[in-house]
């Protein structure tokens, strides 16, 4: 079984992403559904989908700061940030809150 | 009878007493019932709660700052970004009629938005119609000023534009001005204005002022007493620093206190002043609120790009460990007081901000920008009162005594030489640097040398640079937006005439009251 997430980006941070606001993914296979989390998510997506500036998404393990996750519509502090882990079919919100994206 | 041998039931203390304030864990820390969804500052809140507390901060902050009689009209400022998105939207909520009791006065007679196209600079001239459409959609009057009209006079006829005199950067940043027509459009005199400038910090500060100066103009010219800015809590804390860190610390309650009563006429109400950016990305991702994407001079750019972009990635951080960074330093900055209240501080010519007096004398006494004033010491107080000593008519050097300098065709220097000719012209250069505030003055004194750029160009056409080095080609985003046009490499510096003819009507006061000086009766005289 493999997991299938839905990312979307917002508020300047479709610029490094190929001026795409939303994709839909399906995760390799070394994400284990039930034990895969967000920790491992990040810098998949930084390599896979991340077309520019890899500086402006991440700082060192985490997001860079102003940038806002949400997950299902929650904010990600509530959901254990890195720790959480992914369900099939969740979606993923990246939004810059920084002046001019 | 009581008798203290009668034994008395006492109520059995319980081990805990539930309030109504206690948090229930994995609950909305207002509402106690719904799971949480946002965290800010510690607070957890439901979807509901959340979204009524902000447009309650709304409410309050716009109330709060407007203190103006009920009836007034009100220009709201979109930029179309996260924040004006908002703006907008919480303006519309607070603008309804109220359903539960229709016949409610509403507090603001009538609404406009305002949006400066800065098209001209920054490119994207497609956001106009995405803001337009928001703006017809919450059934307010839309106005789309193109920012290159700041170079025009209010009733759109050309006022020429203020050059400097000499070529290279150290003669230019002396700021002797002469106003001159030109050929050049508008749009391309922005651009000169703008890319002359070095830094991005420099160019970013020069956008923001005449963006600002347009906004006040359109105010006036619609006759609302009231501009809504969207600026939010956490861009205020980055603000206080930046704007600081530039030298505009004397004008800091003007920006930051909610009753600064600052410009005449016109009071400005900051309805996220409250709000933190990131609660703006939540609030428009939950109500839906489509935000145009508004790239600025250091988009896609590393933190050091510009002054405020440092400051912004130092105050965000912060906020990320300390959740009530951001809320200290507002709420600090709020309270400060400078001293730009007093009746005699008069508005710069460029930013129309405080100028905080004596502030050349001390530009003067701990740098040196001229060598000719170092040899002179008396010349370095200021242009204003060099002037006054000894001179008894203002126009043998400025031009006061032309009423209507800006609105007449002032030939080239070489072939007017009085400012009391025919023309009624000033064709002898105006020195701005003493009237302007010390932050314009620094802001000024960004302009790259031209000529040095040109022989770095030369070295570069020889040897090119890896591409690496150059930060405005790191990315692609940022360079599109950053790079001046190649033809304008190398502008010239120039700025709007409305600098001079501010001057031009303070050199006149300034002369005028010296000339009556001595019939006028003090405060406290009989």
């Amino acid at each position: 079984m493999t997991l299938t997430i839905t990312l979307e980006f917002s508020g300047g941070m479709e610029l490094l992403f190929n001026n795409e606001k939303s994709k839909q993914v399906t995760l390799p296979e070394t994400f284990t559904p039930g034990s895969a989390t967000l920790k491992e998510l990040l810098p998949w997506v930084r390599d896979n989908l991340l077309t520019e500036r890899a500086e402006l998404f991440m700082q060192g393990e985490t997001v860079r700061p102003g940038i806002l996750v949400l997950i299902n519509d929650a904010d990600w502090e509530l959901e254990g940030e890195l720790e959480y882990v992914i369900k099939d079919r969740d979606t993923i919100v990246f939004i810059s809150t920084l002046h001019g994206g | 009878m009581c008798s203290i041998d009668q034994d008395v039931d006492m109520p059995v203390p319980k081990s805990k007493i539930t309030t109504r304030r206690d948090l229930l864990q994995g609950r909305c820390h207002k509402c106690k019932e719904a799971p949480p969804v946002v965290d800010m500052k510690r607070v957890q809140y439901c979807r509901p709660c959340f979204i009524e507390s902000v447009l309650y901060r709304f409410k309050l902050a716009v109330m709060r700052g407007s203190k103006e009689p009920d009836g007034a009209k009100v220009c709201i400022a979109v930029s179309g970004g996260p924040s004006s998105s908002l703006l907008l939207e919480g303006m519309k909520r607070f603008h309804a009629i109220d359903p539960t009791n229709p016949r409610k006065r509403r507090k603001f007679s009538e609404m406009i938005v305002c949006y400066i196209d800065t098209a001209a600079v920054l490119g994207h001239s497609e956001k106009a119609v995405e803001i337009d459409q928001a703006a017809k959609e919450a059934g307010f009057e839309f106005f789309r000023v193109p920012l290159e009209s700041v170079f025009l006079n209010p009733d759109g006829s050309d006022p020429g534009v203020l050059v400097p005199q000499g070529i290279n950067a150290q003669e230019i940043i002396q700021l002797q001005m002469i106003q001159q027509s030109t050929s050049v459009t508008p749009a391309e005199r922005l651009q000169q204005c703008v890319h002359a400038l070095g830094k991005a910090t420099a160019k970013e500060e020069m956008l923001e002022l005449l963006t600002w100066k347009v906004i006040i103009r359109l105010a006036k010219r619609e006759g609302c007493a009231v501009v809504a800015r969207g600026d939010n809590s956490t861009r205020m804390a980055v603000n206080v620093i930046a704007q600081t860190s530039r030298g505009r610390g004397f004008g800091m309650p003007v920006e930051m206190s909610e009753h600064a009563g600052w410009y005449k006429g016109i009071t400005i109400v900051r309805p996220l002043r409250d709000i933190l950016a990131k609660e703006v990305a939540v609030f428009n991702r939950f109500e839906q609120i489509h935000a145009v994407l508004t790239p600025e001079f250091t988009t896609g750019m590393p933190a050091k790009a510009s002054i405020d972009r440092l400051t912004e990635a130092f105050v965000v951080g912060l906020q990320n460990e300390f959740p009530m960074t951001v809320n200290t330093v507002v709420r600090t900055a709020a309270k400060v007081v400078t001293g730009y209240t007093d009746e005699d501080t008069t508005p710069c010519p460029l930013c129309d901000g405080p100028i905080q007096k004596s502030s050349s004398d001390w530009r003067a006494r701990h740098t040196v920008s001229n060598l000719a004033a170092v040899k002179n010491p008396a010349s370095t107080t200021g242009g204003v009162k060099q002037k006054e000593d000894g001179k008894s008519s203002p126009c043998s050097n400025d031009c006061a005594c032309s009423e209507n300098v800006t609105s007449v065709t002032v030939p080239p220097p070489s072939i007017s030489t009085s400012c009391c000719s025919s023309t009624r012209a000033s064709a002898k250069p105006m020195d701005i640097s003493p009237h302007i505030c010390y932050a314009c003055q620094n802001l000024c004194r960004d302009v790259v040398d031209t000529a040095a750029a040109a022989a770095v160009t030369r070295r570069k056409t020889a040897a090119p640079l890896p591409t690496s080095q150059n930060p405005a080609s790191a990315t692609s985003i940022a360079a599109s937006i950053a790079a001046p046009p190649p033809e304008q490499q190398q502008p010239a510096f120039v700025l709007p005439a409305y600098v001079a003819e501010a001057v031009v009507s303070r050199k006149g006061r300034d002369w005028m009251k010296k000339e009556i000086g001595e019939f006028l009766i003090e405060d406290g005289e009989d």
